[in-house]
């Protein structure tokens, strides 16, 4: 994305919000299990599993996420036909 | 409806995701002896028996316009001047101007727990803070000995005013005018709308910074100055002095934040109100900068705070709710609807993403703080890179997912959650603003891809 962002800033902006997302899910669900590995008290087991159900049930949508920023800039380029139809 | 503040699960957060380090490297020596934990006690305390209450009755009966002069709901007044006389509109200001000097990550966590209790309610406070930064920032030694103080203790309050009809995300486009008058005044005129806190009950004095073009300025946002337009005229001696030509003309109809007063202004219905500069002609977009990064940060905030609020109210409900019977459950009869694996999956998101995204919210106030108050160059300039980096992820996807567990909560109160009376339905219309103001998320995407990720590296580790 940086590499893009310099050289071909059209196709950044395409797939910006994409990223943004990607971006929050993957520091989050790091944030989650940093929280539970330094969770000693009584809340770690809640904090285990509150960084798995991430890791588990959330995260993977960063697979779908990279896909679709990889892809935007192109699936932008044909909707002229659609919205100025 | 009620709403307790997590105050031991911020902390250990808030400890995690910043004071520690900061303590233990020595940045932040006044945290020592659990000053941070007394104080985010404390802050939610007030949180959950003081501010929480007045959030359905702002919502209810709101903000109220009547000839140019705007009421607050009832209780808001006594409620803010409590806060204000508890000093907690002053924890991170400078010990200068009346401050405590804490850490900026402290200030958010109680915040998170304040705006949980009433995200209109602490719009005013936010945006004093950010017309205290950018005055200490920018302005003259005179503005601040005359406005400082009384802006850090809450006595007044603060507002920032960009916004015209025509230009919205395009500040450049602003057309508000500032002429000088020759005794080192300024005459501003013209109109500026969505001005939150613009006119109000709640303090004797309101100070606006408004953004105006001078008659010489070049084209566009190179061309912009920042001007301090108090309400009332401010006398030598600090008392007040005559109405400033300056009044709000209306209150908008919202979705939501209804206790919050959304005013169109119109500034030299006469004569030109007078306008004091802050910083340098044609340099106010700097200025503005100041107040809109923590702001930023402020507004992603609250998608935490309405999130929390919400987890809260639909947890209670589906643990009381009972409908159908769930599989393996070995209570007679119906049961509560938590028992149930989707309203349990619904749940979770709420509280996984909530938690997340207070966990990035911090991370990103820890790196401002790290900023401020590292002595050497290359970790503060590591650190300023990575405040830039994080801001505007923390105000997106923040924003994103207030607005998806609130909309969870409705979802989970099943019929009840589209009634208003559950509630519910309150969260999402008054988190749904936070997506778009201080830079639509569109536009922090466009900031994170075209500037931030291209800082140097030193950004990510």
């Amino acid at each position: 994305m940086i590499d893009r962002a310099k050289s071909r800033p059209a196709d950044a902006l395409a797939s910006a919000t994409a990223y943004q997302t990607l971006f929050g899910i993957t520091l989050g669900g790091i944030a989650l299990v940093k929280a539970a590995l330094a969770d000693q008290g009584p809340t770690a087991d809640k904090r285990i599993a509150l960084a798995k159900f991430f890791a588990e049930q959330i995260a993977p949508e960063s697979g779908g996420l990279e896909k679709i920023v990889k892809d935007a800039a192109s699936a932008l380029s044909t909707i002229d036909s659609v919205l100025f139809a | 409806m009620s709403f307790t503040a997590p105050f031991a699960d911020i902390t250990f957060l808030a400890k995690l995701f910043g004071l520690d380090q900061l303590e233990t490297e020595g940045l932040a020596p006044e945290l020592a002896d659990g000053l941070a934990e007394a104080i985010l006690e404390e802050a939610g305390k007030f949180a959950t028996d003081r501010i929480a209450p007045l959030n359905r009755i702002g919502d209810t009966i709101g903000a109220r316009f009547d000839n140019g002069h705007v009421t607050t709901a009832p209780g808001w007044i006594e409620t803010y001047r409590d806060w204000a006389q508890g000093g907690w509109n002053g924890l991170t200001a400078s010990v200068d101007h009346g401050g405590q000097g804490l850490p900026h990550l402290l200030h958010l966590a109680c915040s998170d727990m304040w705006t949980s209790a009433s995200m209109a309610f602490m719009l005013g406070p936010m945006l004093t803070s950010g017309a205290i930064d950018a005055l200490a920032a920018h302005g003259s030694d005179e503005l601040k000995r005359i406005y400082l103080a009384k802006l850090v203790s809450g006595e007044w309050m603060g507002t920032m005013n960009l916004t015209e009809p025509q230009a919205g995300s395009d500040v450049g486009a602003l057309k508000t005018r500032a002429e000088r008058t020759g005794d080192g005044t300024y005459r501003i005129t013209g109109q500026k709308i969505y001005i939150t806190y613009g006119e109000h009950d709640m303090t004797e004095n309101i100070i606006h910074l408004v953004l105006a073009r001078l008659p010489d300025a070049p084209q566009g946002s190179r061309g912009i100055s920042l001007f301090l337009v108090p309400k009332f005229l401010v006398n030598k001696d600090g008392s007040l002095g005559a109405r400033n030509d300056v009044r709000c003309a209306g209150l908008e109809s919202k979705l939501g934040i209804h206790g919050s007063p959304t005013c169109t202004m119109i500034y030299g219905d006469e004569s030109g109100a007078i306008g004091y500069l802050i910083g340098e002609e044609n340099r106010g977009l700097n200025a503005m900068f100041t107040m809109m990064n923590a702001a930023r940060l402020g507004v992603g905030l609250q998608g935490v705070a309405i999130g929390e609020r919400a987890y809260q109210l639909a947890l209670s409900y589906a643990k009381e709710r009972k409908q159908g019977r769930a599989l393996n459950t070995k209570s007679e009869g119906s049961s509560a609807i938590i028992e149930h694996a989707d309203i349990r999956r619904m749940l979770m998101l709420m509280r996984a993403k909530t938690d997340a995204a207070r966990a990035i919210c911090y991370m990103t106030a820890a790196a401002i703080d790290r900023a401020h108050r590292e002595k050497d160059a290359q970790k503060k300039k590591q650190a300023e890179e990575r405040a830039a980096l994080l801001t505007p992820v923390a105000k997106s996807w923040s924003t994103d997912i207030g607005i998806e567990v609130a909309s969870l909560g409705i979802q989970i109160h099943g019929g009840m959650g589209f009634i208003e009376a559950s509630g519910a339905a309150q969260h999402l219309r008054d988190a749904r603003i936070a997506a778009i103001y201080e830079g639509t998320n569109g536009i922090q995407a466009i900031d994170l891809v075209t500037r931030k990720i291209t800082l140097s590296d030193q950004a990510f580790s």
